[in-house]
């Protein structure tokens, strides 16, 4: 793949509807990313805190249950084998009910060593925002033998986490790739330690 | 848009899933302003249901620290307090155990109140409140009276108390129930074998209390300046090194797939 410099295409995003913190960094990589190398679209299955959170009445786990992800990476040769392969993305985390809305933004600062030709091993630091909204309002739940009303989150509250990240990516041919990569939040708290992951499916844009 | 690019974004479309999701808030919406919140005991033994004041203070301790402080995404964080042998609740309705808790803690105790616990399906009750004095208290009751001449309670293993000691404080926190019935927060407990905290239950703390900016922010909603300005500049001091390093070297076919 060639890594030559390209000014000619920019990237098409809609960020109409993100907020004014996820414009700004999106703008900010979209400056950045066609200039210095690579932009690669990526999308996928992420799986927040997987193993730590229970899907089924039986106690099972929730390891693949996963909510869809996009994202926008580069890649910056730095020296030999290394690279820099910074990458901005959401998760639109799907709900069935309306009462709350949720919505996860990252941005990963990795650094990627060339295995071979086919593997890439990367590793970095990532900072997560997830948001959690609703419009307000009662709604009327089972509470005991009766019902109770309760209320429904009226405004948009935000999680800033930084996360180590380490995964594996694998070249299909020279325009796809597989990433799978984790990302560990509260690394010094033991308690509050856990792994998210995501598997992703990667488009090279030149 | 080319072929591929379009079957690309055909399976991002796919891949959209739904999940049950739907926490709520006690209708009052009351929170604690910390972030660090003591869970005592009241004094008065259990007598019905046979657990101790200090084995109620471990389930409680179990509790959040088996749920509640796992959560890496909310900084709120539950400590073990004390038995406080002053306190009695023995036969107090919630309201009235509230008015003994102190400011930023949670009351556990046993009442055996038989308007408060009028069914032996009733295992505990818990909610948050605000004192007069402006000050932010929670408390939860577990059912210690006698029904029918009997206690369900009484007869239940710990693996089994510690998710509706969870369930209450979770109310005392100021969350409602959950519309998933995975969730530790749904209203029944049913054959349910609660381990872990669902991704609602995630959510809902999260929600109330979440994880503030390392830029030291402290940001808890919307209203709160997001720290643009922090992670903007941290892109930028650890790109452009790579930036000058990336131009000086030259485009190198490094990536080859």
């Amino acid at each position: 793949m060639n890594l030559a410099v390209r000014r000619d295409r920019p990237i098409p995003l809609r960020t109409k509807k993100l907020n004014k913190f996820a414009k700004t960094n999106i703008f900010f990589l979209l400056l950045i990313f066609p200039i210095i190398g690579h932009a690669i679209v990526s999308i996928g299955g992420y799986v927040p805190f997987g193993p730590a959170t229970q899907k089924e009445a039986d106690g099972k786990r929730n390891t693949t249950t996963y909510h869809p992800m996009l994202g926008l990476n580069g890649i910056i040769p730095i020296m030999n084998a290394h690279l820099f392969m910074p990458e901005g993305g959401a998760v639109f985390h799907r709900n069935q009910f309306d009462e709350v809305s949720k919505k996860t933004l990252f941005l990963l600062l990795d650094f990627g060593y060339v295995c071979n030709q086919e593997f890439v091993l990367r590793y970095g630091l990532g900072s997560f925002l997830t948001k959690i909204g609703g419009d307000g309002g009662l709604i009327a739940m089972p509470n005991g033998s009766s019902t109770l009303n309760f209320a429904k989150p009226d405004h948009t509250s935000t999680s800033y986490n930084t996360t180590i990240d380490f995964g594996l990516d694998y070249g299909i041919n020279k325009n796809y790739s597989l990433k799978l990569e984790g990302f560990i939040f509260s690394l010094l708290n033991s308690q509050s330690r856990k792994l998210s992951y995501a598997l992703t499916f990667n488009y090279y844009l030149d | 848009m080319d072929r591929r690019m379009k079957c690309f974004f055909s399976l991002f479309i796919f891949l959209f899933v739904c999940r049950a999701h739907g926490f709520t808030l006690v209708s009052s919406r009351l929170k604690f302003p910390v972030t660090e919140v003591t869970v005592n005991v009241a004094g008065n033994s259990c007598s019905n249901n046979g657990i101790t004041t200090d084995h109620l203070l471990d389930l409680a301790e179990q509790a959040v620290d088996e749920f509640w402080n796992q959560v890496p995404t909310s900084k709120m964080k539950l400590k073990r307090g004390a038995v406080l042998t002053s306190i009695d609740v023995s036969s107090d309705t919630l309201s009235l155990a509230m008015v003994k808790v102190s400011g930023n803690s949670i009351l556990v105790g046993c009442s055996g109140n038989t308007t408060t616990f009028d069914s032996a399906s009733t295992l505990g009750v818990g909610n948050i409140a605000q004192l007069s004095s402006g000050a932010i208290i929670g408390a939860l009751l577990i059912n210690d009276a006698l029904v029918g001449g009997s206690n369900r309670v009484a007869s239940m293993p710990d693996s089994e108390l510690r998710p509706v000691v969870a369930h209450e404080i979770g109310h005392a926190l100021g969350i409602g129930h959950s519309g998933d019935p995975i969730a530790l927060m749904y209203y029944a407990v049913g054959a349910k074998v609660q381990e872990k905290l669902s991704q609602d239950d995630y959510d809902a703390i999260s929600y109330l209390y979440p994880h503030p900016s390392p830029g030291g922010c402290g940001s808890i909603s919307s209203k709160d300046v997001p720290p643009t300005f922090f992670v903007a500049t941290l892109c930028l001091g650890l790109l452009l090194p790579f930036m000058l390093i990336s131009i000086s070297t030259g485009s190198k076919r490094v990536f080859v797939r």
